[in-house]
């Protein structure tokens, strides 16, 4: 799921769906609401930067930059080779937006008051395919051409909100309602980081082309944990007959895991190192002769004397959602 | 009287049944011993400080030749000799182990070393025990893969996974305490590292493992081999039994691995080239004196590149410059076509070859020694400079003439093999070339080439605790040791100063007093100073044991009996 560019393309929707309803006959909001309970059904999308998370991404990009982009330009700098190129399909992206569904069922209390139990499910980040080809050309004229392929590259995060609301509803002539509401209760979230990945070393010269090398891995890391959740919310109503209305809600979700574990598992040249442990956010300088990166990145493989700092999931954010409400 | 006799009789009968008991646990004989190590596939990395951003490699399965000659008289401090030689990816057997260190030698009065082996007055057997080692893909040695019959898989097995000087140092040491822990009787004893040429960077890697080996698994160093590291504590766990299951501090290893003698090599190989280059331009350098006696002058603006005018233009070989291009070459092929003579390898081996199962064409299926089936050449090389092709073009032509049919007997006796398989390479130029261009890890940024630094820092650290003697050959323009002071003395962030004295007492002076700066290494507080022996051999090549060997073998005799040089080689260390 590419949930890039997801925001602007949901506000559009909404839009579009309250022009929709704004246009639809209706029935009065105000008196011909009908049962006790309510059962709704939304899906949206969610403003995300889980900053601990999307390391990840950053520190993945720094090092490949490191790795070829800066090591190339270092040896082109001192005369060791004579040009260097590089190609790309595809990037690596940070969880940015997220989608979401709730059912939810609500028991009015009153005119203007009621209670409401959902569960929240939300989704961001995906996969994709990377595709990175350098190309050095070394004084001699032989060619140096690497190609690295994630197929795919895997970063996303998924949530289970089971909450509990109440919603303070105060209709607006005959086809609208307006309604704000708050919502608690825990969260838990799975996290899924990893790649599957194919390296290749070629030299190329004018009438032969070597395959001198040639790796391949994966490295899969999952987590889970729980914490917990508070909403803050508006919604616009359209009432659409005596059991039916849809509706626009839009609102801040405060939500944060503090703490999460699970298994991680790296193959490369043909062994397997499996591993479990608490997610941590880890740094590490890596010193090359041509130049010092420092990166930070999560991860849930123990390592002794690691410089380790606390991971914290944060799914925070501004979410807008569609949904369609039905009274039993 | 009757019970007197049946007494005696069964005290008879309970020796006779203990004896077996008290003889297995006495140690077996020594003998004379060759033949072949297995290395297992081993999973290694390289890290500039990211464990998911390592380079993980694994290695072929591998089997290792060695030959062990016994001392002539074994007492319970004789020492243990590992001889190797360089290159990389060239044959021990070939070198130190025919040119008189053995019982049998070459000889260096004919032209090439003669027509067969002649025993040796100054075999080193009077020093200790004597183990010879070819290196992976070296001389004897052979790797085993799957598809081998595949060529592009054997050009992927000649890269960084098998041959690099960390990997290489990791094999040596792994053959090392394998024959170490077969022989019970030699476990704990001292251990002299002789290394010839690129060998002085594989005994720096070796000794700076060995000493520093935790180092070499908790993420310090930027080789990293925890299978080896493992393998090493459960040697010291045997030989230091009062540091069981601790890490052995330097010091106390040093009373095992704490002595090396390096005959012309490789230690700071990048300091020394580029101080050498800058000798020999010097007016008046030897370059000009060979330009006067050819006819031919020295100009550097004309022959920018010193071998190519000492090797192709004067026609001087660059291992003894006296002398005419390729002569110890000679030495080197000869040596290799003897040995592929089974009653030759027998004889200097002490060891009956036809009993040796990995030589037989029957045991090795899936073996490999080259890429190119029709010759060991290696590809890329004609760039390359006049150096390499002396080392390894001149060499692997003349192995590859007759392509498969081997020289001696050795095809008869063990059986015809794969084409990509070779039962004796002096000078694997694959393998080189693995270790210097077709190289994963140099491709990648890690700085472990041999010409890098680090292996100068590595040495001045060793020699805390490692007593060193290095030959100072003075025909030699391989390995220009007249620059190996000025060498040492670029590593200024570790040394204060570097002095080369060139008189003494002995018949054969030379010493350089290295004179560390205050904390140059933080482990170290008090390394101040190390006293290296250099003695002088006048009229010697690259390789000294062949031309002057009853030199080397007094001095290096002399050296033994000292008792540490005047270095103080607790290496003030903290324990």
């Amino acid at each position: 799921m590419n949930s890039h560019g997801l925001m602007p393309a949901a506000v559009l929707a909404a839009a579009l769906l309250l022009t929709v309803t704004l246009l639809l006959p209706g029935a009065g909001a105000e008196d011909k609401e009908r049962g006790k309970l309510w059962l709704e059904f939304s899906g949206g999308c969610q403003g995300l930067d889980p900053a601990d998370l999307n390391s990840a991404v950053d520190a993945d990009d720094r090092i490949q930059y490191l790795r070829y982009d800066h090591y190339l330009q270092a040896l082109q700098d001192s005369g060791q080779i004579r040009s260097w190129s590089a190609t790309a399909e595809g990037g690596r992206r940070r969880i940015t937006a997220g989608w979401l569904l709730e059912p939810r069922l609500r028991y009015r209390l009153g005119a203007s008051l009621s209670l409401s139990a959902a569960v929240r499910v939300q989704r961001g980040g995906g996969t994709r395919d990377l595709f990175f080809e350098f190309s050095r050309e070394r004084n001699d004229g032989e060619l140096y051409v690497e190609t690295l392929a994630f197929n795919p590259y895997r970063l996303s995060v998924q949530s289970y909100w089971p909450n509990f609301g109440i919603h303070f509803r105060r209709p607006m002539g005959r086809r609208f309602c307006a309604e704000v509401h708050a919502a608690a209760g825990p969260l838990f979230a799975d996290v899924s980081y990893g790649s599957a990945w194919t390296y290749a070393w070629d030299m190329r010269g004018s009438d032969y082309i070597w395959p001198v090398f040639r790796d391949a891995g994966e490295r899969s890391e999952k987590g889970t944990g729980s914490g917990f959740g508070l909403e803050l919310g508006a919604r616009l109503e359209r009432v659409l007959g005596r059991r039916l209305a849809i509706f626009l809600e839009g609102g801040y979700a405060w939500q944060r895991v503090n703490s999460l574990s699970g298994s991680g598992r790296e193959t490369r040249a043909e062994e397997t190192e499996t591993w479990s442990g608490k997610w941590v956010n880890r740094g590490e300088t890596i010193v090359t002769p041509w130049e010092t990166l420092a990166i930070r990145f999560p991860t849930s493989r123990p390592q002794a004397g690691a410089d380790d700092g606390p991971f914290r999931l944060d799914l925070s954010g501004w979410q807008l959602r569609a949904g369609v409400s039905w009274r039993l | 009287m009757k019970r007197k006799t049946i007494l005696f009789l069964g005290l008879i009968m309970v020796c006779l049944c203990l004896a077996p008991v008290f003889l297995a646990a006495a140690d077996p004989p020594l003998n004379d011993q060759a033949g072949f190590m297995a290395i297992e596939p081993v999973t290694f990395y390289f890290h500039y400080g990211s464990y998911f951003e390592r380079l993980l490699l694994k290695s072929s399965r591998a089997r290792i030749w060695y030959s062990f000659l016994c001392a002539d008289q074994d007492r319970s401090e004789t020492p243990l000799f590992v001889f190797f030689n360089g290159g990389p990816g060239s044959a021990t057997s070939c070198g130190l182990m025919s040119m008189y260190t053995g019982r049998y030698t070459l000889d260096n009065q004919e032209a090439n070393g003669g027509d067969h082996y002649i025993a040796n007055p100054v075999s080193w057997t009077r020093f200790g025990h004597l183990l010879y080692i070819d290196a992976r893909q070296a001389g004897f040695s052979y790797n085993i893969m799957e598809r081998d019959e595949d060529v592009n898989e054997r050009l992927r097995e000649f890269n960084a996974q098998n041959f690099n000087s960390f990997f290489d140092a990791a094999d040596f040491i792994r053959l090392l305490l394998r024959f170490l822990a077969a022989q019970s009787q030699l476990q704990g004893r001292p251990v002299v590292i002789v290394g010839e040429s690129y060998g002085g960077t594989r005994a720096t890697a070796m000794l700076h493992i060995l000493l520093n080996y935790t180092d070499y698994s908790n993420g310090r160093e930027t080789f990293q081999d925890p299978a080896l590291v493992d393998e090493i504590q459960a040697h010291y766990d045997a030989v230091f039994p009062e540091y069981a299951g601790r890490t052995v501090p330097a010091s106390v290893i040093a009373r095992q691995f704490g002595r090396q003698v390096l005959v012309q090599p490789t230690v700071t190989m990048g300091y020394q080239s580029a101080l050498a280059e800058e000798m020999l331009q010097q007016p008046g350098s030897i370059l000009y004196r060979i330009g006067i006696e050819v006819g031919i002058p020295y100009d550097p603006g004309r022959y920018p590149d010193q071998f190519e005018y000492v090797h192709d233009v004067a026609g001087r070989d660059l291992y003894i410059y006296t002398r005419p291009s390729d002569w110890l070459s000679g030495f080197f092929d000869n040596a290799g076509l003897r040995l592929r003579t089974v009653g030759n390898l027998s004889r200097v081996t002490g060891v009956e070859a036809r009993t040796i199962g990995e030589l037989y064409a029957s045991s090795r299926h899936a073996a490999y020694r080259v890429i190119d089936a029709n010759s060991p050449w290696a590809y890329a090389y004609e760039t390359d400079s006049p150096l390499t092709r002396a080392l390894f073009e001149v060499p692997a032509r003349l192995e590859s003439v007759g392509g498969l049919d081997e020289p001696g007997d050795i095809t008869d006796v063990f059986g015809a093999l794969q084409p990509w398989d070779r039962f004796f390479i002096g000078s694997n130029a694959n393998a080189n070339w693995a270790f210097h261009v077709c190289n994963v890890a140099l491709a990648r940024g890690y700085d472990i080439h041999y010409q890098e630094p680090r292996y100068g820092r590595m040495f001045l650290k060793n020699l805390a605790h490692v007593r060193t003697f290095i030959t100072n050959a003075a025909l030699d323009l391989v390995v220009y040791t007249a620059a190996l002071p000025p060498a040492l003395a670029r590593h200024s962030d570790i040394l204060a100063s570097v002095r080369h004295e060139r008189r003494g007492p002995e018949a054969r002076p030379g010493r350089i007093v290295l004179e560390y700066l205050p904390g140059a290494f933080a482990e170290l507080p008090t390394l101040t100073s190390r006293t290296i022996r250099f003695p002088l051999y006048n009229h010697s090549c690259h390789a000294v044991s062949l031309t002057q060997p009853l030199d080397l073998f007094a001095d290096v005799g002399a050296w033994l009996q000292e008792t540490d040089g005047g270095n103080d080689l607790s290496g003030g260390e903290h324990e």
